[in-house]
């Protein structure tokens, strides 16, 4: 039952990684009246807003495609070299591209200056916990490395709650625009929760790690 | 782990440092206030509740269940989108609130582009609204206009798309 449940869980999460990264990439139609585009068309005149935001989609697509095969050790062997280099790949792409340019973004999001700070909240929120996960690879913490990599893709994966609060709060709570822009910005609060809340679950797979990795 | 933090750290300030060029949500000339307040002094709370349950029950239902029919997924979508209803304040036109008549536009918001549907002068003391200017005529009951919306949203689909 318990496996049932894991992976059933796992196949939502893969759909909804999946159904992200493919909305993130209807965007490389480089069409500028495109959905969200549409509403920022004030921003279109200004290049490196133009080139963040497409960094900002294809890393993220990225990291959020290269984050789930990263957690069955029958995908990619956890101790294997396309573990390390697929790793780096999602780690890199947090760090050096999508995380910033999501810091960047976020100055200029919809819904005024409280969803400017949830946004950048949000992008340091993302970028911490996937540092500290390769800190403590790099320092051969592998215990450490798994706690700290499950919340980072739980927050890979606000995109997600973002994208699924949007027509919840619009259209069946009936938030007005700005109103559903800033409590958007902050629904990254509950992949945070999300994650606590996995470590928690299993709390006593985590005392055996090691011998779960080598298995 | 060296040079990878004196890069990390340098895109991180190059970010914050380059959102500062341009517009951003924290420069104050940017901010625009807009609230409930602009005519909550002229439209009483119980007016407004009345008009929106007028509203909804005249023309916010249905356009909202053409525009579904026609795109089931039209409000389940990644970016905002609903049907509303904005007031005129007084100072934009008429200054009717205290005759019991609500000036205003229903509004499509399709993905954050604000689409007027029709004009409308909502009467509360009679418990009607009446449209006007949609296609160019002048005030036409809600029940040929949703009629006329429906075949327009059948022809040319969801509006903005």
């Amino acid at each position: 039952m318990r496996k049932v449940i894991f992976y059933g869980l796992w196949l939502v999460t893969i759909y909804f990684a999946l159904r992200l990264a493919a909305i993130a990439l209807s965007y490389f139609s480089f069409d500028m009246d495109y959905h969200f585009l549409k509403s920022k068309q004030d921003m279109l005149e200004n290049y490196l807003w133009v080139c963040f935001f497409f960094v900002h989609l294809l890393f993220g697509t990225v990291a959020t495609l290269t984050g789930f095969p990263l957690f069955f050790k029958r995908l990619v062997p956890f101790r294997s070299i396309w573990h390390k280099q697929i790793g780096k790949l999602y780690i890199f792409s947090i760090l050096l591209f999508t995380g910033p340019t999501g810091l960047y973004l976020a100055f200029s999001a919809e819904g005024g200056p409280w969803a400017s700070l949830g946004f950048i909240l949000m992008s340091l929120a993302w970028m911490f916990p996937t540092y500290m996960a390769y800190y403590h690879i790099i320092n051969k913490r592998v215990k450490k490395h798994y706690q700290w990599i499950i919340r980072s893709y739980c927050m890979t994966l606000s995109g997600v709650t973002l994208r699924l609060f949007t027509p919840i709060g619009s259209h069946f709570v009936g938030f007005e625009e700005e109103t559903n822009f800033i409590i958007s910005s902050y629904v990254f609060i509950v992949n945070i929760i999300l994650g606590e809340l996995i470590l928690l679950f299993n709390r006593k797979q985590m005392a055996n790690l090691e011998q779960l990795i080598d298995n | 782990m060296k040079s990878f933090n004196i890069l990390f750290v340098t895109i991180i300030v190059a970010c914050i440092g380059f959102s500062f060029v341009g517009k951003s949500n924290f420069d104050s000339k940017e901010q625009q206030t807009l609230s409930a307040s602009e005519y909550a002094d002229t439209i009483s709370v119980e007016d407004m509740k009345k008009l929106t349950t007028l509203l909804e029950k005249e023309l916010l239902e249905s356009i909202r269940s053409t525009l579904e029919e026609k795109d089931p997924h039209v409000f389940m979508t990644k970016c905002y989108s609903k049907v509303s209803f904005d007031v005129k304040s007084k100072g934009d036109g008429l200054g009717l609130f205290d005759r019991g008549l609500i000036e205003g536009q229903i509004i499509f918001v399709n993905c954050s582009e604000a689409i007027t549907i029709t004009n409308f002068v909502a009467d509360l003391k009679e418990n009607k609204v009446h449209l006007w200017e949609s296609y160019r005529r002048p005030k036409v009951s809600t029940t040929d206009f949703l009629a006329e919306f429906k075949a327009y949203v059948n022809e040319h689909g969801v509006p903005g798309n």
